[in-house]
C-alpha cells in the first residue's frame, strides 16, 4: 500500500475559468465516480443550469462505459464502469464537452411548467405541526397560531401570511435538483423578489404529511411520502410520487417532477384541495403539465438585471426582520 | 395455483434484490441492490441463473420458507446453511445448490460469520421490475416484493414450477475476503475538508461497526474526526456507495446500498469497488481499519478479484457422488449407498 501523501491530492484536475465559463473541478470518489463541480461553493442558479447543460451535451454523445450522470445543484456525479472506461478517459471526454458548451447565458435549457395547486394552512400540516407542539417542542418560535406561515411572514419582514401566500404564488419554482428521498424536489425561486428563507426545526418534526410544502433556508421542498422533516411548513399539495401509479400522470414513472422543471403554485381553498387529492386517485384528475416550455437563460439574466434594485430592497428588509426573529 | 415460496417465518430482515437500480438516482432513487454483490452472483451462478438475477437477500437470521411449487432449486452463498428438516432432514451447506420439493420446509438459520448470505432461486423470481429493477428499496417501499421485506404469510412467486434436470453444483471453496481484512479506501472527494491530522487519524484508527448498521450504512464506532476551516456543511451533493461521510459530530459513517442519493456532509473517503462486499458482509462488533490506495490500485484490485472470481467460477463442479442427497436417489432406492455409505 502506499503512504496517503501519494493519495492525498482531492482535486485531481480542473479547467481554470475562463471568459463567462466557471472554473470546473474534477475530484475521484472511488473508483467508479467522478465528481464535477462548477464554481465557488455557493449557491448560484447559474451553476445550476450550467450542469442541466452539460448533462444534456453528455445525454447526445455515447461515451461507452458510462452508467449514469446524477446532477446535483452546483455539482454531478458521474458513474463509469472502471473496467471499460479509464477516469483519464472519461475526464478528457467531459473537458472536451465543457469546451464545446455555450456560456451560460447562450444556454436553453427544456423545462416543463408544471401548475400545481396548494392550500395554505390546511388541515393535514396544521394537524402535525400540533403534534409537533404536543410532544415535541412546546415552545418552539416557528410556531404562531398553530402553524408555521406567521413565522415565515416575521422572519423575512412580510406583513402577514396573506403576503407570504402572495410572494409564494408570485414567482415560478426551478427544481434544481432531485434528492434525499424519491421524487423530492429541492426548488427554488426564480424571481428573487420573493426568495423566502427559513431556519429550519430544531429539533426535527418527527411528522409530515405526504403532499407538505415547505421552506428551510432558500429552498422549497414537496414531501412525497409522509416522513420527519425540518423545513417549516406553509401547506399542501396533490401527490407528486405515486407508486400505485392511479393517475395517468405516473403512469411512465411513478415520480412526477424531473429536475429542471419549473413550479407554479395555485392556490386553493382546504375543501378545494380534498377533492382534487379524492380525484388524483380516481383517476380523474390531469395533472397541468405544460411539457414542451424551455428557460432562455439570457432572457432570465436580462430579467434578473432589471429587478436587481428591488431585490436589493427586498434582502435588506429581510435582513432587517431577521435580526429580531428568534431562530428555532 | 401459481409456483411460490410461502413464508412461515421471514428472519431478521430479509429481502429481494439483484445488482442495483441505475440510472434513477437524478430522481431520487437509491441504488439500492445486494450489499454483497460477489455472494450475489455465485448464488445465482449455482442454480443456473444470470449474475444479476433478483434473489433473497438474508440478514443476520434467515427464514422459515415452504415449497409450493413441484421442486424448486436453490443455493445459498457465501455464508449460512439450509436446514430441511421433516422426513428426509438434511442440511445444504453454503456454496452448493440443491433440490427442494413441494410441501418441504426449509430454513437459514442465524448467520455466523457475516452480516448478509443470498439464496438463489433457479429461474428467479416473478415479479415485475420497478425503475429498471429488482432490488428492494424497504424505507421507500419501493421494488422487490411489494416493496418491503418479508413477511409471515407471504408468497413470494417463483418463475419455474419445477426444478430443471441437471446435476448439483458447488463451489470448491467462498470467496476470499475475511473478517480482519483491511479495507481499502480512496481518499476524497471531500478530504480537504479535514484536518491533515484528521486524515491521518482516520488511516490509523482501529474503528467497529457499531451497533447502527443497516442497509443504509454503517456508523462506526472510533476516533471522532475534525473538519479544517472549511467545516462540515457543504452545497448538497450526490453520493457514491461506499463513501465514508462525516458530519459534525465527527464520528464517521459509511454509506452502503440504500443510501440517500444526495447528502451534505463532507466525504473524508470512499471504499473502493472490490472492498464494498467485504465491508457489506461485516457484523456489528467487528473491526474496521481503512488503508488509501489511488485511484489506479483501486481499479488494480478490482480487475485482479473479477479475474479471481472468473476462476472461482469455472471451478464450480457437479457437487460429487454421495453429497448429493437428492429425494429422487431416495424414491428410487438408493437409500442405502447413498445414506448408509456416504463418504462424507
Amino acid at each position: 500500500m502506499v503512504t496517503p501523501n501519494a493519495t492525498s491530492r482531492a482535486i485531481i484536475d480542473r479547467l481554470p475559468a475562463s471568459g463567462e465559463r466557471p472554473e470546473v473541478v474534477y475530484r475521484y470518489a472511488g473508483d467508479r465516480f467522478i465528481l464535477l463541480e462548477y464554481g465557488d461553493i455557493v449557491l448560484d442558479l447559474r451553476m445550476n443550469f450550467r450542469i442541466f447543460g452539460l448533462n444534456d451535451a453528455i445525454g447526445k454523445v455515447r461515451i461507452p462505459g458510462l452508467i449514469e450522470t446524477v446532477p446535483a445543484l452546483r455539482s454531478m456525479l458521474v458513474h463509469y464502469d472502471s473496467l471499460e472506461l479509464s477516469p483519464r478517459r472519461l475526464i478528457e471526454t467531459l473537458k472536451e464537452l465543457e469546451a464545446g458548451l455555450p456560456s451560460v447565458a447562450n444556454l436553453t435549457i427544456h423545462s416543463r411548467r408544471v401548475q400545481l395547486p396548494i392550500a395554505f394552512e390546511d388541515r393535514h400540516t396544521r394537524a402535525d405541526i400540533q403534534r409537533y407542539v404536543k410532544y415535541t417542542r412546546q415552545d418552539a418560535p416557528n410556531i404562531v397560531n398553530g402553524h408555521n406561515i406567521e413565522y415565515i411572514a416575521q422572519y423575512n419582514g412580510l406583513s402577514d401570511k396573506n403576503e407570504v401566500i402572495e410572494y409564494i404564488c408570485a414567482t415560478q419554482w426551478w427544481n434544481a435538483c432531485i434528492g434525499f428521498w424519491p421524487g423530492l424536489p429541492f426548488m427554488f425561486p426564480l424571481d428573487p423578489r420573493y426568495a423566502i428563507v427559513t431556519p429550519k426545526y430544531n429539533p426535527t418534526r418527527p411528522w409530515t404529511p405526504e403532499g407538505a410544502v415547505g421552506v428551510g433556508g432558500p429552498c422549497v421542498a414537496i414531501y412525497p411520502v409522509a416522513s420527519p422533516g425540518g423545513y417549516q411548513l406553509f401547506g399542501r399539495t396533490i401527490p407528486i410520487f405515486d407508486l400505485q401509479q392511479r393517475n395517468p400522470a405516473f403512469k411512465e414513472n411513478p415520480i412526477l417532477l424531473k429536475a429542471a422543471d419549473r413550479v407554479e403554485w395555485v392556490a386553493v381553498s382546504d375543501e378545494e384541495l380534498e377533492d382534487i387529492r379524492a380525484r388524483v386517485y380516481d383517476g380523474t384528475y390531469r395533472y397541468k403539465i405544460v411539457a414542451y416550455e424551455a428557460l432562455n437563460v439570457r432572457s432570465y439574466l436580462e430579467f434578473l438585471d432589471l429587478i436587481k434594485d428591488e431585490v436589493a430592497a427586498f434582502q435588506k428588509r429581510q435582513s432587517e426582520a431577521t435580526k429580531h426573529v428568534p431562530v428555532p | 395455483m401459481s409456483a411460490a415460496l410461502e413464508v412461515i417465518a421471514p428472519g431478521l430482515h430479509t429481502s429481494v434484490q439483484d445488482l442495483g437500480r441505475f440510472g434513477s438516482q437524478r430522481m431520487g432513487v437509491p441504488v439500492s441492490g445486494a450489499l454483497d454483490t460477489v455472494s450475489l452472483r455465485l448464488a445465482n451462478l449455482l442454480v443456473g441463473n444470470p449474475p444479476g438475477a433478483g434473489a433473497l437477500e438474508i440478514l443476520h437470521h434467515g427464514p422459515t420458507l415452504n415449497v409450493r411449487a413441484e421442486s424448486v432449486r436453490i443455493a445459498l452463498a457465501s455464508g449460512g446453511e439450509v436446514e430441511v428438516p421433516g422426513d428426509y432432514r438434511r442440511s445444504i451447506p453454503a456454496c452448493r445448490s440443491a433440490r427442494i420439493r413441494r410441501g418441504e420446509i426449509f430454513q437459514v438459520g442465524a448467520l455466523s460469520r457475516a452480516a448478509c448470505c443470498y439464496l438463489a432461486v433457479e429461474g428467479g423470481f416473478a415479479i415485475a421490475p420497478c425503475l429498471g429493477s429488482l432490488s428492494t428499496y424497504a424505507r421507500g417501499s419501493l421494488g422487490g416484493f411489494e416493496g418491503r421485506a418479508l413477511r409471515e404469510g407471504d408468497l413470494v412467486p417463483l418463475a419455474l414450477s419445477e426444478a430443471g434436470a441437471r446435476a448439483e453444483l458447488e463451489l470448491p471453496r467462498p470467496p476470499t475476503g475475511g473478517r480482519d481484512q483491511t479495507i481499502r479506501v480512496v481518499l476524497g472527494p471531500q478530504h480537504d475538508h479535514f484536518t491533515r491530522r484528521s486524515v491521518a487519524a482516520f488511516l490509523a484508527a482501529d474503528y467497529t461497526v457499531s451497533a447502527s448498521a443497516d442497509r443504509m450504512g454503517i456508523r462506526l464506532d472510533g476516533p471522532s474526526l475534525r473538519h479544517n476551516h472549511k467545516g462540515y456543511d457543504i452545497i448538497s451533493d450526490a453520493v457514491a456507495t461506499g463513501a465514508i461521510q462525516v458530519p459534525g459530530t465527527g464520528q464517521p459513517i459509511i454509506l452502503l446500498a440504500d443510501h440517500q442519493t444526495t447528502g451534505g456532509y463532507p466525504k473524508i473517503a470512499t471504499i473502493i469497488s472490490a472492498d464494498l462486499p467485504i465491508v457489506g458482509r461485516r457484523v456489528p462488533g467487528d473491526p474496521i481499519r481503512f488503508t488509501a490506495v489511488n485511484q489506479q490500485q483501486a481499479e488494480q484490485i478490482r480487475r485482479a478479484q473479477e479475474a479471481e472470481l472468473q476462476e472461482l467460477i469455472r471451478a464450480v463442479r457437479p457437487v460429487p457422488a454421495g453429497k448429493d442427497l437428492d429425494l429422487d436417489s431416495l424414491y428410487h432406492g438408493n437409500l442405502i449407498s447413498g445414506v448408509v455409505s456416504g463418504d462424507d
